[in-house]
């Protein structure tokens, strides 16, 4: 068999063991230590594999997944969504489409704490929903805004999948994160538009909330404003270079700590919960980066980049078509796949063709998770959407699914914004170098 | 859509499933017990990180042995904490298709998915264990903490093997099922 036969054999396995509901990090290993073995040779496989989980888990690198984990874990238990929730809505919740604008920018102030997109749906779902219900806002409105605001989860400082993508490139995590500033703030802005828009034509959907008074809006301020001060000291500390991402982490999860407990929520038994919970999930991401690892390796070794960069060659295929190309298989990946899965799996065949054609790795990385974004809010899989309906079980999907429209519509439109303009993720890695 | 495994440990599924043995229940305290102390490594891990941050910049004086020690915590916090996660049914799935299966052929779906996790990790085990001898006989150490390489590695393989356990019991408890597991929870990310 040639290359492409033995590629599209191979991906059609992991697809399968995939689908049957193998646990995806199991596939990817199975797939790429059998691959290795029959197209390269036993020892390669079985060098390689001794070799891998040591050197990949005794990381400095790494360490920046579990500290931001149990930064945002900590920073979940202190309740930080319903104050975040509770300012914005003081100040824009009087404006039509305000209380889920206000849910946006929550769910971005949340974001800026944690790292994961389905966390941040999670838990502004239970405080954002039923208050936008109360004040007569379309179901499906609600829920779609929570669920795209989620999505800011894994673009703006910190990303559990920038790390990922960080350490499986060998691209600067501290760069990524600084990276993602300037196009999560893009997303804010286009999802409130996008809200704007849906009440301007549909009024009845997002009605205006009374207006809060001064007194408590700067009364929400003050117990907000310290954990956002902790942000705005990590990301400064990254962009001007004096800490590492590891050490921004760990001074992170240690001010989440001292806020939780300042905020009292934080028990002996909470603190250790939260610190299982920490672990188990780094395990768990382990795992699928040591399955990752292995298969992206297999891929290399099989010489699928240098096939494909020659065929794009021969094509004579022009860097934006190739980025289309690429846009488009994520969008049908998407289609029955998840951010994860789908950055881990394809960045090994994506990546270097970028590089060969010029791409900033950075920049890249941002375009990857934006794209893979787009597939936690569009149906049929979706996984904001899941998350919301599964813990809103009254909230009829149909609706849902109507109502993250014109979330997608900006999704689809700040993709367009950073490929015709780079320097919207480069401008801020730059000027930190 | 990706979930998490279905079933925890101690929270069997199917209501007219038997008591869980004592045996199984030793091993989930055991691997319980072992993520706790990565948890605590967890803690360590973030103390130091913060400590060395303070040190370089308000003593003027590095913390030393900081970023190894910080290394070394990586590595056994990611394995201690493997068996826990394991028999918690925290592995990361495509659950789109699976979730949709009859009862029976979810079943079996399951338990090859256990068996191979064993099998894998059984395998892993084995490499780093002799990747760990040979790290011991060329005397390789840590650079500052002079920790010698190969019984960390040993280590590591150690749990690989708890971890394998892991999957046999989940593989057990699945043969073991009369009825399909709750509805999936979702995935970490």
């Amino acid at each position: 068999m040639g290359v492409w036969e033995t590629a599209a054999l191979s991906f059609a396995i992991i697809f399968a063991l995939m689908i049957v509901g193998i646990p995806i990090a199991l596939a990817m290993l199975l797939v790429g230590l059998i691959g290795i073995a029959l197209t390269i040779s036993e020892g390669a496989a079985m060098g390689m594999i001794g070799q891998l989980p040591i050197n990949t888990t005794m990381s400095y690198e790494l360490s920046v997944l579990p500290m931001f984990i149990l930064m945002g874990v900590f920073v979940t238990r202190a309740r930080m969504s319903e104050d975040l929730y509770r300012l914005s809505h003081g100040f824009i919740g009087h404006m039509r489409g305000g209380l889920a604008a206000a849910t946006i920018l929550a769910c971005g102030g949340f974001s800026a704490l944690s790292g994961s997109s389905i966390a941040t749906a999670a838990t502004m779902a239970k405080v954002a929903i039923p208050e936008m219900r109360r004040y007569g806002y379309a179901d499906g409105f609600a829920a779609a805004t929570v669920a795209a605001g989620g999505t800011l989860g894994i673009l703006i400082p910190p990303s559990v999948i920038l790390v990922l993508y960080g350490i499986t490139t060998g691209t600067d995590i501290g760069a990524l994160f600084i990276a993602g500033i300037l196009p999560g703030l893009l997303a804010i802005v286009l999802y409130i538009v996008a809200i704007r828009i849906t009440s301007q034509i549909d009024p009845t959907c997002a009605p205006a909330a009374p207006r809060a008074d001064w007194a408590e809006r700067l009364g929400n301020l003050r117990s907000v404003g310290p954990i956002l001060m902790l942000f705005v000291a990590i990301i400064g500390g990254l962009y001007l270079g004096v800490i590492t991402p590891t050490e921004a982490g760990g001074v992170g999860a240690t001010g989440a700590l001292i806020f939780a407990i300042w905020r009292r929520t934080m028990s002996p038994r909470s603190f250790i919960e939260s610190l299982i919970e920490t672990v188990t999930t780094t395990a768990s991401l382990f795992l699928v980066l040591i399955g990752a690892l292995v298969f992206s390796n297999y891929m290399n070794l099989l010489g699928l980049p240098v096939a494909l960069s020659t065929l794009i060659q021969d094509l004579g295929l022009g860097p934006t078509a190739v980025i289309f190309v690429m846009l488009m298989i994520y969008l049908v990946l998407g289609m029955f796949m998840e951010s994860l899965s789908m950055i881990l799996l394809t960045i090994p065949i994506f990546f270097p063709i970028v590089s060969d054609l010029g791409f900033d790795p950075v920049w890249f990385g941002i375009f990857a998770v934006m794209v893979t974004e787009l597939s936690m809010i569009t149906p049929p899989v979706g996984l904001n959407l899941f998350v919301i309906t599964s813990t809103n079980s009254d909230l009829p999907a149909g609706a849902v699914y109507r109502g993250v429209i014109p979330f997608v519509i900006a999704d689809i439109l700040r993709i367009a914004i950073i490929i015709a303009i780079p320097a919207i993720v480069t401008v801020l890695p730059t000027l930190a170098q | 859509m990706t979930g998490k495994d279905t079933g925890k440990p101690g929270t069997d599924p199917a209501p007219d499933h038997p008591r869980k043995p004592a045996l199984i229940s030793a091993f989930d305290s055991l691997c319980l017990g072992l993520a706790w102390l990565s948890g605590l490594i967890a803690a360590c891990v973030m103390t130091v990180t913060f400590v060395g941050v303070v040190m370089r910049y308000v003593f003027r004086n590095p913390l030393m042995g900081g970023f190894e020690m910080i290394e070394i915590g990586m590595g056994l916090i990611v394995f201690t904490a493997l068996p826990w996660m394991v028999r918690n049914r925290g592995n990361i799935r495509v659950t789109i298709l699976s979730d949709r299966f009859p009862p029976g052929l979810g079943r079996v779906a399951d338990f090859i998915g256990q068996i191979l996790g064993a099998a894998l990790m059984a395998f892993v085990a084995w490499r780093v264990w002799l990747q760990g001898d040979r790290l011991l006989t060329y005397n390789e150490v840590t650079m500052e903490l002079r920790v010698p390489k190969g019984l960390i590695a040993q280590g590591m393989s150690v749990m690989l093997i708890i971890t394998a356990l892991a999957f046999v019991i989940c593989a057990f408890e699945v043969s073991r099922r009369r009825r399909p597991g709750a509805g999936a929870e979702t995935g970490a990310l």
